[in-house]
């Protein structure tokens, strides 16, 4: 047999399977388990989820204060010996009093 | 729920919903006990194999990561690694020492031609299915997964807990041992006369 061949018949597998017999998905339903709760589950979700509406409530309106804070203070202009700077830039930015 | 994709019905089996359990046991079962039928050689214990796989599936549905494998993928490693471990049980009770899937392992679970492949199929693919059952479980199983269930080599090799390279390897030998079986004057039974099914 060439490689071919075999390649081919093999290709033919899928086609040659058969179902599962029909009384063996009534099986499995009839005995699936109820889900039942565990009180260790719930109380875990419980508290994964306190946690990720604490985040959202406290630290999310932090973090966007500092943002906004950071912000502020990087681009506003301040006085050195009459020399006028921002940090916006590489290249300070020199006003009126700059020789 | 019919639209919903498989990893969508996973959430729902997770939350306990029957019906979406129902659904992906429409979807998949077929397939899956095909695998579970060339496993282990008898519509029996794939059955019961089978069985196993989807209570597995309902108790565990909350930790299936939908990042990690597809959910096919997933229920194929389940059936995969539910048979060893039977094997091994069955082993253990033949007082059969077995701590690894080794050399005794493989000739422990190459299953004798029993099963049937389907009532249709020509004498090519009956030879082919008395061959396939002749091979070492593994190979067995990567030519199964590779051509009948139609799984990419990475996804096989998820699905054996290897690597891809060694599912290569696998197919490489599996298929070199399926052609000089192919290649051997035939003596394999008529398949649609079972022994013992």
């Amino acid at each position: 047999m060439h490689d071919r061949d075999l390649e081919d018949l093999l290709d033919q597998l899928p086609a040659h399977q058969s179902p599962a017999p029909a009384h063996l998905r009534g099986r499995i339903m009839a005995h699936l388990p109820q889900h039942e709760e565990d009180p260790l589950a719930l109380l875990r979700h419980w508290l994964i989820g306190s946690a990720w509406r604490g985040l959202g409530t406290v630290a999310m309106p932090l973090l966007i204060g500092f943002a906004l804070g950071y912000s502020q203070i990087t681009s506003d202009p301040y006085e050195v010996d009459g020399m006028l700077f921002t940090q916006t830039s590489d290249v300070y930015e020199v006003g009126e009093a700059t020789p | 729920m019919q639209h919903a994709d498989d990893a969508q019905l996973m959430r729902l089996i997770a939350q306990g919903e029957r019906p979406a359990f129902e659904l992906l046991l429409e979807r998949h079962i077929d397939p899956l006990y095909n695998y579970a039928l060339r496993l282990c050689g008898s519509h029996a214990q794939a059955e019961d194999l089978v069985q196993e796989t989807w209570l597995t599936v309902w108790e565990k549905a909350h930790t299936y990561r939908s990042r990690k494998a597809g959910v096919a993928t997933w229920l194929h490693r389940i059936v995969h690694h539910r048979f060893i471990d039977l094997t091994r049980r069955r082993s253990r009770r033949n007082e059969v020492s077995t701590t690894q899937l080794d050399v005794a392992d493989q000739a422990t679970m190459s299953t004798p031609a029993t099963v049937e492949p389907v009532s249709d199929a020509g004498d090519e693919a009956a030879a082919l299915y008395a061959a396939l059952d002749s091979l070492p479980v593994e190979q067995r199983a990567a030519v199964m997964l590779r051509h009948a269930q139609g799984f990419a080599n990475p996804q096989i090799a998820r699905i054996m807990n290897t690597s891809t390279r060694a599912v290569e390897s696998l197919l490489a030998r599996g298929k070199r041992a399926l052609r000089a079986s192919l290649n051997a004057p035939q003596t394999h039974t008529d398949p649609g006369h079972k022994s013992n099914a």
